[in-house]
């Protein structure tokens, strides 16, 4: 079975579940709150599923262009992303549920890789831990900053 | 709740060789090691009312009685009146002073639970919790009146219906889905969650249906958090069940010495409902402590499969935005 490193954090947010929700499921945030977004663009779609984004990405010192497709977006408790290229399947999975006043969040990531890119899985699943705690520190502050 | 690094490599040890674990043994391992979390407060539930799905046979019985004797009013939900009278009454002879009534839903059937989250929500204006413990483990395929394979029905669908239907009464509280440790065997089927290919197998289907539960849960609990409720899954272990000794005999042959009884099977469902504060939600529990829902790689669930059976169950169980 191919390998398919996945990372999932979880952590709270000031922010309430629903402007949580709307500022993760407009992917352009992504330039703010994602690390590795260099540049994130609506292609086409209206924000809700089916919406399609060109995200230019730099992973690991190598600039790739991925186009991410919504695919589940369930106001105000649950946000899906496809993200595919050539060698590149990539899931991001946004759970969001009420916690007190402001909102508790799991962040889930998951890879694939085709062709020649596969192998380097292994490489990818060592590195995620690092990139999930980069992700996880950006997302909770540009969150906090909406309640 | 921190506990010495020898007695979490202990319990971890004892819950990874499943047999030792799930047994009477475990629990009574567990019980006597430091950390153990404390029992709910002898009054916990008073004035509280909760509902307990199956509770006419097995665990549900011990459930219920676990439950009134923390004070709880009980509300025992049965599909065999008579049944649930008679077990009613023994409840009452053991706790004189439980406060035990008894109401008729069939679990399986979607209509059915409507009716009665309906009938409930006229009574009830809050209910502190619902323990999902109805289960069934058909010997061949059979299909609900909505014509859904009939273990996913009462194990999935029927609890999400109910729960769904009794959002605004159970603000503020606590949902207990009542799992298997069979789940650890089997992957989520998306692709065939009502068991329509390959040979139908009594367990691997009672299995599938207690994995949904389990792979469902997070989703569950971030919906239902919008209204301040909980969710939790929790495996009994082994427990000496009708359900064992009917559809496992073979099983209940050999490990019979160590089964657990019905009240040690109930324990974690009983303090998921009344200990304080409340534990946090989406997660898995077995013997009072959060579990992995994986122990298999080959069981891990992917993204697109979890996303194909929230879709599934959207439609089977209505769930509108």
């Amino acid at each position: 079975m191919p390998v398919k490193p996945t990372v999932s954090r979880t952590f709270t947010t000031t922010a309430p579940p629903g402007a949580v929700f709307d500022y993760l499921a407009d992917f352009t945030h992504a330039e703010e709150w994602d690390p590795g977004t260099v540049s994130c663009e609506r292609v086409s779609g209206d924000g809700g599923v089916g919406t399609v984004y060109r995200n230019v990405s730099s992973f690991m010192g190598r600039t790739t262009e991925i186009t991410y497709t919504t695919v589940e977006a369930e106001r105000p408790t649950r946000i899906h992303l496809i993200g595919r290229n050539e060698q590149f399947e990539g899931h991001d999975v946004l759970g969001i549920r009420a916690s007190g006043t402001g909102s508790e969040v799991t962040y889930t990531a998951e890879f694939s890789f085709e062709g020649a890119a596969r192998f380097a899985a292994p490489v990818v699943a060592a590195y995620l831990p690092v990139l999930a705690r980069k992700t996880v520190g950006e997302l909770r502050s540009c969150l906090d900053r909406l309640a | 709740m921190s506990r010495p690094l020898p007695v979490r490599a202990l319990d971890t040890v004892l819950d990874r060789t499943l047999v030792l674990g799930y047994t009477t043994i475990g629990l009574r391992v567990r019980r006597a090691l430091p950390g153990w979390p404390a029992d709910p407060a002898p009054d916990a539930l008073a004035g509280k009312d909760v509902l307990v799905t199956g509770a006419s046979s097995g665990l549900g019985v011990a459930t219920a009685e676990g439950l009134a004797s923390l004070g709880a009013r009980v509300h025992l939900v049965v599909r065999d009146e008579a049944k649930g009278a008679w077990v009613r009454d023994e409840i009452a002879g053991r706790l004189p002073d439980a406060s035990l009534r008894l109401w008729r839903c069939d679990v399986g059937d979607v209509e059915d639970v409507r009716r009665f989250a309906a009938d409930v929500a006229a009574e009830l204006p809050s209910i502190h919790a619902i323990v999902h413990n109805a289960g069934v483990m058909p010997p061949e395929r059979t299909e609900s009146a909505q014509g859904h394979e009939l273990s996913m029905a009462v194990h999935v669908v029927g609890p999400v219906v109910m729960t769904e239907a009794l959002r605004p009464q159970l603000a503020g509280g606590r949902v207990v889905l009542v799992s298997s440790g069979g789940m650890y065997g089997q992957a989520l089927r998306a692709d065939d969650p009502e068991y329509r290919r390959g040979d139908y197998s009594p367990t691997t289907s009672y299995a599938r249906s207690k994995r949904m539960q389990v792979e469902m849960l997070p989703l569950l609990a971030d919906r239902w958090s919008l209204h301040g409720i909980t969710a939790a899954a929790m495996h009994p272990g082994w427990a000496d069940t009708p359900g064992v000794q009917e559809s496992l005999p073979r099983f209940r042959t050999v490990t019979r010495p160590v089964l657990r009884d019905d009240a040690q099977g109930a324990d974690t469902s009983v303090w998921l409902v009344g200990t304080e504060p409340t534990p946090p939600t989406g997660r898995f529990w077995h013997d009072r402590v959060e579990r992995p829902v994986n122990l298999l790689p080959t069981t891990r669930a992917g993204e697109e499969a979890r996303a194909t059976a929230w879709a599934w169950l959207r439609v089977a169980a209505g769930l509108s935005d």
